[in-house]
């Protein structure tokens, strides 16, 4: 695609979103609240009819068959319009990965489903004792007749209260690699002997949750693969989030919303834009979005993207910058930013700039740098590279 | 580490540039110049039919970066880079035979432009040009400017008229006129540089550059705005070396038993040491073919990261770091120098900074 075609592609993209995001809605997105469910699958139901909920999807099975490139250019875009975030994980990871490795079968069952927004998924990876390090992890899959009987729990479930299935790695051997041993199961959350204890994070909010499984029986129809060869299936599918996450889209909605805030008159009277301190600080996380957005143009046609050292890079410098902002954020409201009201949270309230979210949305971000692969493992990823 | 940021031409561009810059890193400094000439480098920025090769300004970051890479110490940036610009104020007919003698680099220039240390735009000309009715009589002086020992002829800013508000027209003139004093110094990366006076320096009339000092503040920004790109572009190719260096030292150097590279928190310090060489090269490439806000924000990233990453190099090697016979530091010291010389990132953040509030000029934010 050339750069005429991908501004044409732009254009479009930013034209549907103008007339299918709510404005009310979206002004709630970029003040930082939180959505519900109802407003996420509403919207996740109009990208369906659209052709496009499923970017990361190859075309024969509902996908746009997007490059990484428009991929990109897609949720920058939504981003900034205040589109909510979809309910990631059936899209994200459990998509690519059924497309990869599940039976014609399990494909027609499960694809069409996440697709239309009937069933929600979660993905039952890490645990406890295993974040991420997956080899490690304990979770049990005893092989019983017809079927596995599932003994042990899974952690940090996001959205698991809302969800109707779970993609969950468990273990069905103990010999061998560590690796080795670990089966991909497909739980039916409604099933006997599934719990979920919601977990709160440090903005008050739950997202998360911790899901046990008390001998939940999975029929043998529903495992993804082969036995014990999971982690071949997770080897070669995980790292488009790694890439995605670092979509200087979300940083840039921060800039606008820092913008906003410091061209206003604070309590006092002045604007914080006014003081050369608060506009050094600005240039300097201005001269760090450039440098992710310019690193992105030149990395993101490079072949096999999400197993690079620049796929870390993004990841790391993205996440970053999105903390930094949304720090900053609340040291130009100072005070202003303290008080909590989780009312204030919710989107569907009144718009009140008095009540800017950003110290939730700050300590809520600060995941950014621990999920898809917490930074010091990119960190890893690039020197492993860098000294072999 | 990939170099996807070059086209197929780029490549043999930098091929041909890094056999270039390896000779000249092993020339004496007399002899760099006309290396650089033979080769064709200083019509970089002029035309083809003056008999230079129209580089556009990715072609001008290939050919820093070599010199970087290589450790190669050259007047690029003051004799190439920014005369072209400078060379680009003037009326049609004297501004084609100074930029084929640029090209053809029969001629070396310097640029002689600050006279503030405050001011590294050039914006503060006190230096007076006062017309003679067939030339012009030059007095002031310039703040130290970098090669002009050696260069034949010097572009200098000055004040046409007596009025404070007369208007700043470009002056060549030859280092040896009369009136002209010249004090060499040597910067701490072996640079030199050197004060200049004028004192009722005669000139003749052609050697104004421009013609009533209306293109004058364009090609000075335009000139502050290559020299900018060049100085990070070179600083990149220091900085990959050093980064190179650096992984070498892990890889090889044993301690307790175990290679450095064994050790993660040296491992982590060279991951962060390899993002910000990769963002400099990404804020290098978006600031060629676009505006001076571009190379300010390049320009502050070195500032930022580039003398971070310079530092980290010498920390990784130890006390063999803090050697002059170690190469590290010496790229530590050219990384300094080019760092500080046409604006330090302080100078270029409070003018990115300028540029924010919301009653400014538009378009200096993030696009």
């Amino acid at each position: 695609m050339n750069a005429d075609e991908l501004a044409a592609f732009r254009r479009e993209v930013k034209d549907f979103l103008r007339e299918q995001v709510p404005p009310a809605l979206a002004a709630d997105v970029l003040m930082g609240k939180a959505v519900g469910r109802d407003d996420i699958m509403a919207w996740h139901r109009k990208l369906y009819h659209r052709g496009w909920v499923a970017p990361g999807w190859p075309k024969a099975f509902g996908g746009t068959g997007w490059t990484i490139v428009q991929r990109w250019v897609f949720e920058e875009e939504a981003a900034l319009a205040g589109a909510p975030p979809l309910i990631p994980m059936g899209l994200v990871t459990v998509g690519p990965i059924l497309i990869a490795s599940a039976s014609a079968e399990q494909q027609a069952r499960y694809l069409p489903r996440i697709l239309d927004g009937q069933d929600i998924w979660c993905q039952g990876f890490s645990e406890p004792g295993a974040g991420s390090d997956l080899a490690s992890l304990q979770c049990r899959a005893q092989p019983v007749d017809g079927g596995y009987r599932i003994a042990g729990s899974k952690i940090w479930t996001t959205q698991a209260h809302w969800s109707d299935l779970c993609l969950l790695l468990a273990r069905t051997s103990t010999d061998g690699r560590p690796q080795e041993g670990i089966t991909m199961l497909v739980v039916d959350m409604t099933a006997p002997g599934v719990s979920i204890r919601p977990i709160i994070t440090l903005d008050g909010m739950h997202v998360l949750n911790q899901v046990f499984f008390d001998e939940v029986f999975v029929p043998a129809a529903d495992r993804i693969g082969v036995e014990g060869r999971a982690w071949d299936i997770l080897k070669s599918n995980i790292g488009h989030e790694r890439v995605l996450v670092a979509n200087p889209g979300f940083a840039k909605a921060l800039r606008t919303r820092l913008m906003d805030i410091a061209s206003r008159p604070d309590r006092s009277g002045a604007r914080p834009i006014d003081r050369p301190r608060i506009r050094d600080r600005i240039v300097l996380l201005d001269v760090r979005l450039r440098a992710l957005e310019a690193t992105a143009l030149r990395v993101l046609g490079l072949p096999n993207l999400p197993v690079t050292p620049e796929a870390s890079l993004l990841k790391i410098r993205g996440t970053e910058l999105q903390q930094a902002y949304t720090r900053l954020i609340g040291e130009v409201l100072g005070e202003a930013s303290l008080p909590y009201d989780v009312s204030a949270l919710q989107a569907g309230g009144p718009p009140d700039p008095d009540h800017d979210p950003i110290t939730p949305n700050y300590l809520f971000l600060r995941k950014a740098s621990i999920s898809a692969g917490t930074n010091e493992v990119q960190r890893d990823i690039i020197a492993r590279n860098l000294l072999r | 580490m990939n170099d996807t940021w070059m086209t197929e031409d780029d490549r043999l561009l930098a091929e041909a540039a890094d056999g270039v810059a390896a000779e000249v890193a092993q020339a004496p400094p007399a002899a760099v110049w006309s290396i650089l000439a033979a080769q064709g480098w200083p019509g970089l920025r002029v035309e083809a039919d003056l008999g230079g090769f129209e580089g556009s300004d990715k072609a001008m970051m290939i050919l820093a970066r070599a010199l970087g890479l290589a450790g190669a110490r050259t007047p690029f940036i003051w004799s190439v880079a920014m005369p072209a610009a400078l060379l680009d104020a003037g009326a049609a007919e004297p501004r084609r035979a100074w930029r084929s003698a640029l090209a053809a680099g029969e001629r070396r220039f310097a640029v002689a432009l600050h006279e503030s240390a405050a001011d590294p735009e050039g914006d503060v000309v006190e230096t007076r040009a006062r017309s003679t009715g067939d030339g012009w009589h030059v007095t002031g002086a310039k703040l130290a400017a970098p090669y002009v020992e050696g260069a034949d002829q010097l572009i200098v800013s000055a004040r046409v008229g007596s009025a404070d508000e007369g208007e700043v027209g470009l002056f060549m003139i030859p280092t040896d006129a009369p009136g002209v004093a010249l004090r060499h110094l040597s910067l701490i990366d072996g640079t030199p540089v050197s004060e200049v006076s004028f004192r009722e320096t005669p000139i003749e009339a052609g050697a104004r550059l421009d013609e009533d000092g209306a293109r004058v503040r364009v090609a000075i920004a335009e000139a502050l705005r290559l020299g900018v790109v060049a100085a990070v572009a070179e600083s990149l190719g220091g900085l990959e070396r050093a980064l190179a260096q650096s992984v070498d030292h892990l890889k090889t150097r044993r301690q307790f038993g175990a290679p450095l590279a064994s050790l993660q928190v040296l491992r982590h310090r060279i991951a962060d040491m390899y993002i910000a060489t990769e963002e400099l090269r990404s804020l290098a490439l978006a600031a060629c073919g676009a505006d001076l806000d571009a190379a300010r924000a390049a320009k502050v990233y070195l500032g930022e990261a580039g003398v971070w990453v310079a530092e980290q190099a010498v920390q990784l090697h130890g006390a063999m770091g803090v050697t002059e016979e170690c190469d590290v530091g010496q790229i530590l010291k050219r990384i300094i120098v080019l760092d500080r010389l046409l604006g330090g990132a302080d100078h270029h953040l409070s003018r990115l900074g300028d540029g924010l509030r919301p009653d400014a000029r538009p378009g200096s934010a993030v696009g």
